[in-house]
């Protein structure tokens, strides 16, 4: 081979659509946008950009104000820990988890890069690996893997809310806070797991940038990006893609791994967020954040379409709220498990609304690959 | 240089060149052709109406066989040059046989009773045969069928695939290797399961009787075998799905030898990306290359045949994974409906081409022969 491919793409770059060393000539094609489905109704009317703009920006605004919040509520409880300071500390993690279930099932973007989705949130976790990172890290006496420099190379067991979650909510950790010989090892901890939040949180959300700078100014200004969008045009196609992964993800990894095959094999220790007692509340966040997504996007449709979207999004949102408060609890009782079945139900059919009427009305094509394996 | 340090600047100067050309619409979901099709690469598809295998000529324009309501997996080509099979993918009871010069259906055929293919099967001795992995629905035990090609694919022979969730298999190196990938991902059994039970046996390809049953070390026990692919000179490789999710890096590609199975090397943060889960896997024309497609990572990988690592690329949903006529060079598709080009030298990896706007491309492509 007498040519790198770096040289043969820069060369390609000069010479668009040429062949090039046996590459046939290669034309990128329309997408569907504004091709195989130019006849259907409202099909350009949703903008990726604007969706960007008005649905994902607000909440990645959220998140980092919110991360940023954390991290001075765990400043100012270091130097003067109290049961009120714990107290406060809960909320802001509160916050900032539900924070984050609203924008979870996102892919595309600045969260795609440096594993940041695992490093804020590695769920679901297996084999104990938060629990055995956290120990590890409080009972480490040193403090050089806690600094900002380290700390974000660590395994992302111990970087995110989940070890978050451990540091304020596992059995004793009020007292382990406020005095022991742990105390400062803990604080010190909760203060590099907040700090990495809050500079994860706002990379999120500065690699958006505004209309006229950064990926979402490319966005707009309809240019490909290698690494984020190398066919602006199929970002609507990831929407729609992780819009049915949110619904899938609740159903696969929060209901049906802790419900089991039968009564006698639920699993309550491993739902997601049952030490802080969100295990509810993050699935209504979920939902209630899709299907704010799902009516923004269709308002691509026709009004039918879109009231049947709303419809079954809603019944999504009503079913989450009808929850047990305490997933895993609920998965153990014949009552409990008809409503989380109850549950399944609704978001199964919120999420094949996204296939039709939702992907089908927009023209796009609805990826089956990211979610499934085989 | 690890992933956590790369900013967008250093990734585009990583990925090399970009190529993006005029804009045209893939030729539209066509059926049956009167004129004769170049079937340069073959795939599977979800499209209008259900699934339906794919015919990718060389300009990379799709023309779709007749569609069904049974989501369809690998498509293996005759090495008579006319005609293909895609095999449902489990629970799918459906293989179609279909001409690649006209997109014609010509027949199709189904597992053995109270069975379900897994999605894979593989022409031998020319044409003449054809084996498929299938799975009894009570037991969950796989077997490889050996069907007479001419005799409307009546089954000749069956033989177990000893081992349990069987998915792919291939002939490779005078033997028949077969991917038990243990507990099927995505089902009750797998939530939680720390020990996938995998294996890789290879099989005689006359008698179906038992060589060897590789397994992966105790470190790599939740890893599921599931895709395999080979070169010509004899280099076999399989990619894994890991049924654990807890933070640890695991290698997902190993190179079959023999009874023991050789892992690639990657960063950890490369394997990381991967999510778990290589959904294809494929050896180039050269034997020099190899490249795993994660489409939850949204990545594919691409190594030497060593176990190097070379590089890594962004594909959004890119799964479907074939070598081209041409050394170091991939085809990539995507269920968002792009085919990408990639080439592969000792330096590094890039893109060289990509069109988009084709169908929602299913998790595997392969090389047409002919």
């Amino acid at each position: 081979m007498s040519r790198s491919p770096f040289a043969l793409g820069l060369a390609l770059l000069g010479q668009i659509g040429q062949a090039a060393q046996g590459v046939p000539a290669v034309a990128a094609a329309t997408t569907f946008l504004t091709g195989v489905f130019a006849t259907r109704a409202h099909a350009t009317a949703v903008s990726a950009p604007d969706v960007v703009e008005q649905w994902l920006l607000p909440r990645y605004d959220k998140l980092a104000a919110d991360a940023q919040a954390q991290l001075v509520a765990w400043e100012g409880f270091c130097k003067a820990p109290s049961k009120e300071g714990v107290k406060e500390l809960k909320a802001r993690f509160d916050a900032l988890s539900l924070d984050w279930s609203g924008v979870e099932f996102i892919t595309f973007g600045p969260v795609m890069l440096s594993l940041r989705a695992d490093r804020f949130n590695l769920f679901p976790e297996r084999r104990n690996a938060v629990g055995r990172s956290v120990a590890e890290l409080i009972s480490d006496e040193t403090d050089e893997r806690l600094q900002p420099k380290r700390f974000f190379r660590l395994s992302a067991a111990a970087q995110g809310l989940p070890a978050m979650e451990r540091l304020l909510y596992d059995e004793g950790a009020d007292a382990a806070l406020l005095s022991g010989p742990e105390a400062g090892r803990r604080c010190a901890l909760g203060l590099a797991i907040a700090g990495n939040l809050a500079k994860l949180s706002g990379e999120l959300r500065e690699g958006w940038g505004d209309r006229s700078t950064a990926l979402l100014g490319q966005l707009y200004a309809g240019k490909s990006d290698p690494v984020f969008f190398p066919d602006p045009n199929a970002l609507l196609s990831q929407m729609v893609t992780d819009l049915a992964g949110a619904y899938q993800r609740v159903v696969d990894q929060r209901l049906l791994v802790v419900l089991g095959k039968n009564i006698n094999e639920a699993k309550p220790l491993i739902s997601d967020r049952r030490r802080s007692g969100l295990s509810k509340a993050t699935i209504v966040a979920v939902v209630t954040s899709a299907g704010a997504l799902g009516e923004r996007l269709a308002q691509g449709l026709d009004p039918k379409s879109q009231q049947a979207i709303a419809t079954v999004m809603n019944g999504a949102v009503t079913a989450a709220k009808a929850l047990p408060e305490d997933i895993g609890a609920a998965a153990e009782t014949e009552a409990g498990r008809k409503q989380i079945e109850t549950a399944i139900a609704a978001f199964k059919a919120a999420q094949a609304s996204v296939a039709d009427p939702l992907a089908a009305g927009l023209g796009v094509p609805l990826g089956f690959n990211a979610l499934d394996g085989d | 240089m690890g992933i956590l340090d790369l900013s967008r600047r250093t990734l585009l100067s990583r990925f090399g060149g970009l190529a993006m050309a005029p804009r045209v619409l893939f030729g539209g979901a066509a059926h049956a052709q009167d004129h004769r099709l170049e079937a340069e690469w073959l795939a599977t598809a979800g499209v209008e109406g259900g699934f339906a295998p794919v015919m990718l000529s060389p300009d990379f324009s799709a023309t779709q066989v007749k569609a069904g309501v049974q989501r369809l997996h690998w498509v293996e080509p005759n090495p008579d040059g006319r005609t293909a099979i895609a095999v449902a993918r489990r629970p799918g009871t459906t293989a179609v046989l279909f001409a690649r010069h006209s997109g014609t259906v010509l027949a199709t055929f189904e597992p053995g009773a109270d069975r379900v293919f897994s999605g894979h099967g593989r022409f031998i001795e020319g044409g003449r045969r054809f084996l498929a992995v299938e799975i009894e629905r009570e037991s969950g035990k796989g077997i490889v069928t050996r069907r007479v090609v001419e005799a409307d694919f009546a089954i000749e022979a069956e033989w177990a695939s000893s081992g349990i969730g069987p998915h792919d298999m291939l002939p490779a190196g005078g033997v028949l290797v077969v991917a038990n990938g243990g507990i099927e991902p995505h089902t009750p059994e797998a939530l939680g399961a720390e020990i996938a039970g995998a294996s890789i046996a290879r099989l005689d390809t006359e008698t179906g009787a038992v060589r060897s049953v590789a397994e992966l070390e105790p470190d790599f026990a939740s890893l599921s075998l599931r895709h395999l692919s080979s070169g010509h000179d004899g280099l076999t490789v399989v990619a894994a799905q890991d049924l654990l999710a807890d933070g640890e890096a695991r290698p997902l590609v190993f190179a079959v030898e023999g009874e023991r199975l050789r892992a690639f090397e990657a960063p950890d943060e490369e394997w990381r990306q991967l999510r778990t889960y290589v959904g294809s896997v494929a050896v180039d024309a050269s034997g020099a290359y190899v490249a795993a497609a994660s489409p939850r990572g949204n990545r594919v990988a691409i190594w030497k045949r060593d176990g190097h690592f070379l590089g890594s690329l962004p594909l959004v949903d890119g799964c479907g994974l074939a070598p081209t006529r041409e050394a170091g060079q991939f085809l990539a598709t995507s269920g968002l409906g792009e085919v990408a080009l990639l080439k592969a030298d000792d330096e590094g990896v890039g893109v060289i081409a990509r069109r988009s706007g084709g169908p929602r491309f299913d998790n595997h492509a392969a090389l047409a022969v002919n």
